[in-house]
């Protein structure tokens, strides 16, 4: 009878493991889910059964979290908490360091971390800091400025970018640079110095960091996302110098003076503006060579295009996105007449100003603009408002477009069914300059 | 050829097919594009040429099963179309993964002996979102995982931490400058303490109980942080003293606590009263080694310090929950701190609790 139940019970455990598949997984693929969690939740596995005990100890993956604007002592908890977990975690390459702290207490404690993470060869450093009123701001140890291993590198909030004479991170790809502080204007650009094949760029900017100019100018730089917080009208100056850049998205919410030296490579480029105004126009001569280009804006100041008469047209551009705010609809004008080769347009009333600028006007370009005979083949039109201009704007494409497919205009959900019926039918007696044209209403 | 036969040729023959055979045996032809989309497959039709017929099919890795290889099939068919948009391919993946966790392994198994790391990522990211935020015993429920280990397995690489040379430097460190930044407080604190010591200790059950970190309470309650550090050391003392208590008589008894919880009382607002041992207290709890290092005031036979931080322990093991947040304690103070569960006054929502731990 013994035997019988003994038998049994073999055959339920036996049973039961066939179950627990998670635990069949190699070590690799456990440290790969484990991965996706905190390093605190990842660490509680260790209680599961056998299997689990020692698995998080060789996730490389440490994700340490400190719950945010917590003032007091618990800090001192969270200290020895990432202390000890530095301890048990036994990898020798770590692959991600993310850190996110209170500084409570004075930061010296916080160079042993930077350096344990240094000497296991860490790819991906990610500091977020809180600062406090005793101690507003981190700066970081020298030894982070020439970690030999380091790909990616995000710094955000209470870090103040103090970097030492010599900065040496050969293999730092990206880089993000959100609303910290710098020492002067020189260190972000000895920071850049010593990045000798940085791809991606991500500065998030606002006045009061310390800084009166950003220069960026980066030989081997792709991708850069440039923003500015607003912050009311102090002047600041940004420089790009970046012949291999291929994609900018650029937000200016300050009163940025530009000096575009070099972005030549230039494919796609994505501006938002508040104010669209008079020294916008180098900003607007720099994306010539783009071929998508997209502006957005809330709110227009009478620009002096005599000024912007390119010697160079915007041959390659093949895809335009105007967000229109309270007014610049003429900017539409412009862009025909200069784009010879432009395929797809997208119109579109800013939402921020939506019900404002009816009483806006437009003026169709001097001569038909030869993308409209040759090029243009989509047209869309979104937050259509049932204006004048926006008819007139709609009518003058519709006449003079040869080779448009598609004109697809969507209103926005304000007008009433009936008004959206009468809309319809004027815009299907517009005459047509392609027979080809499919009108699309929303 | 020429051009009559060439137009005679069937468009079956146009389309490439690559042959798969599976660990059990079984032989199926896969359209190629789709095949090719997992690194493995490709890697042998090039490098290897094989694949291109039945007697050359290519033999998958013991981790895929043919049930698992349609599923794979099913996502490298639908992703290896290129005009698809990101929304699209999220939509996909998000119904695709919705299976339950046996099978989630397999195929995260499978995905990644074919090397096909997009897939294994979106089973492992599933995976997690499993895991995340649950009790031990639901994810040992979830996955039928065995409950293998004792209570003092379970704790065995905490402990360890704090015999570590390092930790031991660092704790010295840390407690030289608590105990500075004691010196200061201590006076002005003193007697203010000692009455609110009994409040304090509820506040805390009940906010542990209704689920907060149990530290957190104490923080929004006090006023300086230094207070606030001397009153949870106290009412963990108490608590200590509660749980050794029980821990001789009996430690499935409630009302033994309830008891005990009194008496302790009494005899700490008798031991409170002596003012060096506020130092010591704090330190037993924050720092088993600093004891041993000698570095602080000895007010309390070493011999008893030991014992209260034992019994302190064993009796802490026997609890079973929130351990992401216990174990974020224990390595932050050295070991355990929550006898809080057992400590004072017995009122009902207490004692429930306290039940659902005696197993």
């Amino acid at each position: 009878m013994a035997n019988s139940v003994n038998q049994e019970i073999n055959v339920n455990s036996k049973h039961k493991k066939s179950y627990d598949r998670i635990s069949q997984l190699p070590d690799v693929l456990i440290h790969h889910i484990l991965s996706f969690l905190s390093t605190k939740e990842a660490m509680a596995t260790s209680i599961l059964s056998k299997r689990w005990l020692w698995v998080w100890t060789s996730v490389p993956i440490l994700d340490l979290q400190d719950t945010p604007f917590c003032r007091t002592d618990p800090n001192l908890h969270f200290r020895q908490f990432v202390d000890h977990v530095l301890i048990l975690n036994k990898t020798a390459s770590l692959d991600k360091f993310c850190l996110k702290f209170n500084l409570v207490d004075h930061p010296s404690y916080v160079k042993t971390w930077f350096r344990d993470a240094v000497s296991r060869d860490v790819k991906e450093l990610d500091i977020s800091v809180h600062g406090t009123e005793s101690f507003p701001f981190l700066k970081l140890p020298f030894a982070l400025f020439t970690a030999k291993t380091l790909h990616v590198l995000k710094l955000s909030h209470g870090v103040e970018l103090h970097v030492p004479g010599t900065v040496s991170l050969p293999c730092l790809k990206v880089l993000n640079l959100v609303w910290i502080k710098y020492t002067n204007d020189e260190s972000v650009s000895r920071l850049f110095a010593g990045c000798y094949v940085l791809q991606e760029l991500v500065l998030h900017k606002h006045a009061g960091d310390n800084t009166t100019c950003s220069n960026i100018s980066i030989p081997t730089l792709k991708t850069l996302f440039v923003r500015f917080a607003p912050t009311g009208r102090r002047r600041h100056k940004l420089k790009i110098n970046a012949p291999v850049l291929k994609q900018l998205n650029l937000e200016d919410n300050l009163t940025l003076e530009f000096d575009l030296e070099d972005v030549s490579s230039l494919v796609e480029a994505n501006v938002t503006v508040s104010w669209l105004e008079n020294r916008h126009i180098p900003l607007l001569k720099a994306l010539s060579n783009a071929k998508f280009v997209s502006f957005h804006w809330d709110w227009y100041a009478e620009m002096k295009w005599r000024n912007f008469r390119p010697y160079r047209l915007f041959l390659n551009l093949v895809q335009m996105e105007l967000h229109v705010g309270y007014g610049g609809w003429n900017l539409l004008s412009l862009f025909l007449e200069i784009s010879d080769h432009l395929e797809v347009l997208v119109l579109a009333k800013n939402d921020n100003c939506r019900g404002l600028g009816f009483e806006c006007s437009w003026k169709p370009p001097k001569y038909v603009p030869k993308c409209l005979l040759s090029s243009l083949s989509m047209v869309y039109f979104k937050g259509f408002e049932d204006l004048t201009y926006q008819l007139s704007m709609v009518k003058y494409i519709l006449k003079n477009a040869r080779v448009l497919k598609m004109m697809d205009i969507s209103s926005n959900g304000d007008l009433p069914l009936d008004s959206k019926i009468d809309l319809l039918k004027k815009l299907l007696m517009f005459p047509r300059g392609s027979k080809a044209c499919q009108l699309k209403f929303n | 050829m020429s051009e009559v036969d060439m137009a005679v040729i069937k468009p079956e023959m146009m389309k490439s097919y690559i042959w798969l055979q599976t660990a059990d045996g079984s032989i199926q032809q896969v359209e190629q594009e789709v095949a090719m989309f997992c690194p493995m497959i490709c890697h042998e039709v090039i490098q290897k040429g094989m694949g291109s017929s039945k007697n050359y099919a290519i033999s998958l890795p013991q981790r895929v099963n043919p049930a698992m290889l349609s599923l794979i099939l099913d996502y490298c068919r639908f992703h290896q179309v290129p005009g698809r948009s990101n929304k699209e391919r999220k939509s996909f993946d998000e119904k695709f993964i919705r299976m339950d966790t046996k099978r989630l392994c397999e195929l995260t198994s499978a995905a990644d002996s074919l090397q096909l790391k997009p897939l294994v990522d979106l089973t492992s990211r599933a995976l997690a979102r499993i895991i995340e935020g649950k009790s031990p015993e639901e994810i040992r429920e979830i996955f039928h995982l065995p409950d293998d280990l004792t209570e003092e397995e379970k704790l065995e690489p905490l402990k360890n931490t704090t015999d570590d040379p390092r930790i031991r430097l660092l704790n010295r460190l840390y407690a030289k400058k608590r105990k500075e930044l004691k010196e200061r407080q201590k006076l002005k604190n003193i007697e203010v303490e000692e009455e609110r010591v009994d409040d304090r200790s509820v506040d805390d059950l009940l906010s542990f109980i209704n689920g907060d970190n149990g530290d957190s309470k104490g923080i929004k309650n006090s006023k300086s942080k230094k207070k606030n550090r001397r009153r949870k050391d106290q009412q963990k003392n108490t608590s200590a003293n509660e749980a050794i208590k029980n821990h001789n008589k009996e430690p499935n008894g409630l009302n033994q606590v309830c008891c005990s919880a009194e008496v302790g009382q009494t005899v700490w607002a008798g031991v409170g009263a002596t003012s060096n041992l506020h130092d010591v207290e704090d330190d037993i709890f924050d720092n088993k080694n600093e004891l041993d290092d000698g570095d602080i005031d000895d007010e309390i036979d070493p011999a008893l310090k030991e014992k209260i931080d034992r019994e302190v322990e064993d009796f802490a093991r026997r609890l079973n929950s929130d351990w992401p947040e216990r174990m974020q304690e224990i390595l932050s103070f050295g070991h355990e701190r929550k006898p809080v569960h057992f400590s004072l006054n017995g009122n009902g929502s207490l004692r429930r609790y306290a039940n659902s731990e005696q197993r």
